[in-house]
């Protein structure tokens, strides 16, 4: 063989094996992964562990499935409570609708003391603040505090929670956001609503929110942001203060194939529902994201930035 | 010469294969659509565009007058809501209470007519406040938000009919658009109980309470469409 046919061949295999190469996204790659329901998360003593679910309430078989799916996995990680990112109810919310897509999915889950914390999205009447199931206390915007065993008092320590309702910014709710960011002694602090401030899917990144809310979590301290608004499962690399964005918006309602390839994100899955669980020990907070049909679409921990020093951000928890 | 030849042959082999290698490592990153330029630049000329408005809200002289009228009107507004809501008697926010406030709110205001707070002398400021926020290249976002809840776009939702008319009910089971940031800190505050909203280019003063609306300005924005 000569080198001229060398080369040659070296040019076509070249060609060949470098059409063939995946887009860095992994959600192809997901899509494909064998269907499993092992748990990733470490089930360690005095940790926060609870459930992400986003833009669920149609009373869709699917809806229903991802709820059943949930109550499966409680068995392995028995989640004290459940953020809501949105969309929560989708339509008429009459008490036949408040059931049909709420109460008698997560039936199992109401049943055994899990309690639900609500963020509201566009489609959601602002009034099911009142609704006592969402634990929203009557506001639009709340915060509350979490520690081992589930919901504690402001007083007391653990990761505190920041529920916004990003379709209504306006001064006082950005007002209160700053006082109860800049007062909170926590060391972990969670934002959750709707809009995703970082997103590739239909709707993509509300901007102008970012604007005003990016500046604010990274002067003090939030480490992670959980969203849906868009009907996929996105994990954005650290973003400014080395935060971690999700998107978690398939609760229910899902658009596939709706993520545009970019290199800000580190994970993306838009072939099926899912809901997330995560667990937070100590610096570490912990995540998988489940499918409806019980996949592990992604996993991980975030080593909270600004704590003294352990493993990489973002690493694959096994 | 034999082994001078074989030699050669294997350094350009090793030449190949490393350079295979490092070229389908690069591959993957080079061939995605490199979105973070554009995002960055977009999300930036966005951020300057946000807190430009937040610090910009000074209406001109000849408006302000019309704007106290409108702040006096609103507030106004709040205060016969919060009477209402006492005269009810209910200590206790609830979704019954809620109708019954809206019941008593559209007795009250029977004859309230639209302009009874969006007089026409304030009108020309929202419409300008709204242009200013909804207009040229840097305002996509904004438009984008405002065009994604409104009830007049379906999305992937059954559309619900909200009928703009003073005193109807804002229905429970419709969107409702975003309001952008950069608009909220441009238009005039508003007293607790009441919300501006957008259903097609009609802004919308909305009791968020009773969810009613309370008054409205027709075709208050510019051309919300994304081109």
């Amino acid at each position: 063989m000569n080198y001229a046919r060398i080369s040659r061949l070296f040019v076509v295999f070249l060609v060949a094996l470098c059409s063939a190469t995946p887009a860095p996204l992994a959600t192809a790659a997901a899509a494909q992964a064998p269907v499993t329901s092992a748990l990733t998360l470490p089930l360690k003593d005095g940790s926060v562990r609870f459930a992400v679910m986003g833009d669920t309430g149609d009373g869709s078989p699917e809806q229903y499935a991802v709820a059943k799916q949930m109550v499966a996995v409680r068995n392995g990680f028995p989640f004290d409570f459940v953020i809501m990112v949105g969309d929560n109810i989708i339509g008429a919310d009459a008490p036949a609708d408040m059931r049909n897509k709420f109460e008698t999915p997560y039936k199992p889950l109401l049943d055994a003391g899990v309690v639900f914390q609500a963020a509201l999205g566009n489609h959601d009447n602002p009034n099911q603040r009142l609704y006592k199931p969402f634990n929203m206390g009557g506001e639009r915007y709340y915060t509350f505090r979490a520690s081992k065993g589930g919901i504690s008092k402001l007083t007391e320590g653990g990761v505190r929670f920041f529920a916004i309702d990003t379709d209504y910014l306006d001064k006082p709710q950005l007002d209160w956001l700053e006082k109860e960011l800049s007062s909170s002694s926590s060391d972990w602090k969670i934002a959750f609503f709707h809009h995703p401030l970082y997103s590739f899917g239909t709707h993509g990144s509300a901007l102008e929110s970012r604007a005003v809310l990016e500046p604010l979590f990274v002067k003090y301290g939030v480490s992670a942001v959980f969203s849906g608004h868009d009907h996929v499962y996105e994990r954005i690399k650290p973003q400014k203060g080395g935060i971690v964005y999700w998107v978690s918006g398939s609760g229910g309602r899902l658009r596939k194939g709706d993520i545009r390839a970019s290199d800000m994100i580190a994970k993306g899955f838009d072939s099926d529902q899912h809901f997330m669980i995560v667990e937070i020990v100590g610096d570490d907070l912990y995540f998988q994201a489940i499918s409806r049909t019980g996949e592990t679409v992604d996993s991980g921990v975030l080593h909270r930035p600004g704590a003294p020093a352990a493993g990489a951000s973002t690493a694959p928890a096994r | 010469m034999d082994d001078h030849a074989s030699f050669a042959r294997r350094g350009v082999a090793r030449f190949l294969i490393g350079t295979l290698a490092a070229l389908c490592l690069a591959v993957p990153v080079l061939a995605s659509p490199e979105a973070t330029p554009d995002e960055k630049h977009e999300a930036g000329r966005v951020a300057k565009k946000v807190k430009k408005a937040r610090g910009t809200a000074h209406p001109a002289e000849a408006e302000r007058e019309a704007l106290q009228h409108f702040q006096a009107e609103v507030a106004e507004y709040a205060e016969f809501h919060n009477k209402l809501l006492a005269q009810l008697g209910s200590r206790e926010e609830t979704v019954a209470a809620q109708k019954a406030l809206a019941r008593a709110i559209r007795t009250k205001r029977a004859k309230a007519r639209p302009g009874d707070i969006f007089r026409p002398e304030v009108q020309p400021l929202f419409r300008r406040l709204l242009a200013e926020q909804l207009t040229g290249p840097d305002a996509l976002d904004a438009r984008k938000a405002i065009l994604e809840g409104n009830p007049t776009e379906t999305g992937d939702s059954i559309p619900v009919q909200v009928v703009v008319r003073v005193n109807a009910v804002y229905p429970p089971g419709a969107s409702r658009s975003t309001m952008p940031a950069s608009v909220l800190a441009t238009l005039p505050p508003l007293p607790a109980p009441l919300h501006y909203r957008f259903v097609d280019r009609d802004l919308l003063l909305v009791d968020s309470v009773a969810g009613l609306i309370v008054d409205f300005l027709p075709a208050a924005t510019p051309d919300l469409t994304i081109k």
